[in-house]
């Protein structure tokens, strides 16, 4: 086939990069509406205390909700073991080289998970400010978590976690004692990007900001099926 | 998937995958025999380094239809609508100023996404325009 045999074609896409995402993020919302099974997303960096947080949560909600956990890592089963012995169902996606979670993934860990019987699942997120905020997993709500330690500007820096989420949960408020960190200038940079958002501080080892935490899970099962 | 290993920790390698895949597929339903080139828009409010974004993708890229194609990657600005005086302005990051106010950020009209606006294939002469190609079985 010679060159002259071809010949050149446009065509106009505008299509969604993320299209095939999108689709799987929208089948996944779906069924775990039917089944009135509460999806929330959870990100923050490695270390701010995702897994404190959920082993808290799931103590705290274990005699008024059954929850499951998904939990995503590059390497190691970690912080899975750590959940299993409160005694949810826990699925652990190990993504290897991959910095975030992609709904099908999501779909795929949801099927080994006893969805029908659960009233929420929260998905530990890869360990990664940046790049999980670009993937829609199909939650109903999405949570960013900051930790003390971390500092203020982290908001600055990693804006897009913080723009599309629901909720922002300032962790590790018991250190505010030792640190520099301005819990009201958090709230002002968080609220520049999203005057929506909840803004609630917590300390997990103390149980400061617990109570808080929990009402707003109860109030988004609330919303979410109503 | 062999590519998929390649670049580590780096979400535009799977953004990168993910064009490819899209691009494939139409490629297959007009039945081109590859895929020269493709534009990209790249939201200014997405976490997408475009320079990262262009080096996955000479990677994702081998091995498909659009093993010879060029990417273009053109930047879109974000476009807001102010919290505070509702006038809609542009701005290069998530905390840009309203000019008319002021005020920081807004919310978010558009330059929230990636978007592949055009592709240019080969195809065959004489394959009349638009016609679908048989499905591939792995499509």
């Amino acid at each position: 086939m010679s060159q002259q045999d071809r010949q050149l074609k446009q065509v106009l896409m505008l299509e969604n990069l993320l299209h095939a995402n999108e689709l799987i993020a929208k089948r996944i919302n779906e069924r775990l509406s039917r089944s009135k099974t509460l999806l929330i997303n959870m990100i923050s960096s490695p270390g701010s205390g995702k897994t404190t947080l959920l082993e808290a949560t799931a103590k705290a909600l274990g005699e008024e909700m059954h929850i499951g956990v998904i939990v995503g890592d590059v390497a190691t089963q970690r912080d899975y073991e750590r959940l299993k012995t409160c005694d949810i169902p826990a699925v652990q996606i190990v993504t290897g080289s991959e910095c975030h979670l992609e709904a099908a993934m999501v779909e795929q860990a949801l099927n080994q998970l006893p969805v029908d019987e659960l009233d929420a699942v929260f998905i530990e997120n890869v360990g990664n400010l940046i790049c999980p905020a670009e993937f829609n997993l199909g939650e109903h709500f999405r949570v960013t978590l900051l930790s003390v330690p971390e500092g203020e500007d982290k908001v600055l820096k990693y804006p897009h976690a913080f723009r599309t989420s629901d909720a922002l949960i300032v962790t590790k408020v018991d250190l505010l004692k030792h640190l520099n960190f301005d819990v009201g200038l958090v709230k002002d940079y968080a609220k520049s990007l999203n005057p929506n958002i909840h803004i609630i501080a917590v300390s997990a080892f103390t149980g400061e900001g617990m109570s808080e935490w929990l009402e707003m899970i109860r109030m988004w099962r609330k919303e979410a099926f109503r | 998937m062999g590519r998929r290993s390649y670049v580590e920790g780096m979400h535009e390698f799977s953004l990168a995958l993910s064009l490819i895949e899209a691009v494939e597929q139409k490629a297959k339903e007009v039945g081109a025999t590859s895929v020269v080139y493709i534009k990209l828009r790249v939201g200014m409010a997405t976490t997408v380094v475009p320079e990262f974004m262009a080096e996955a993708f000479e990677v994702a890229k081998m091995g498909s239809l659009a093993e010879n194609a060029t990417l273009e990657i053109e930047l879109e600005p974000i476009s807001f609508l102010c919290w505070e005086c509702k006038t809609e302005f542009e701005g290069e990051n998530l905390f840009s100023r309203c000019p008319f106010c002021g005020s920081v950020g807004g919310r978010v009209i558009s330059g929230d996404k990636l978007i592949i606006e055009r592709i240019e294939m080969e195809v065959m002469k004489d394959e009349p325009a638009g016609q679908t190609a048989q499905a591939s079985p792995d499509a």
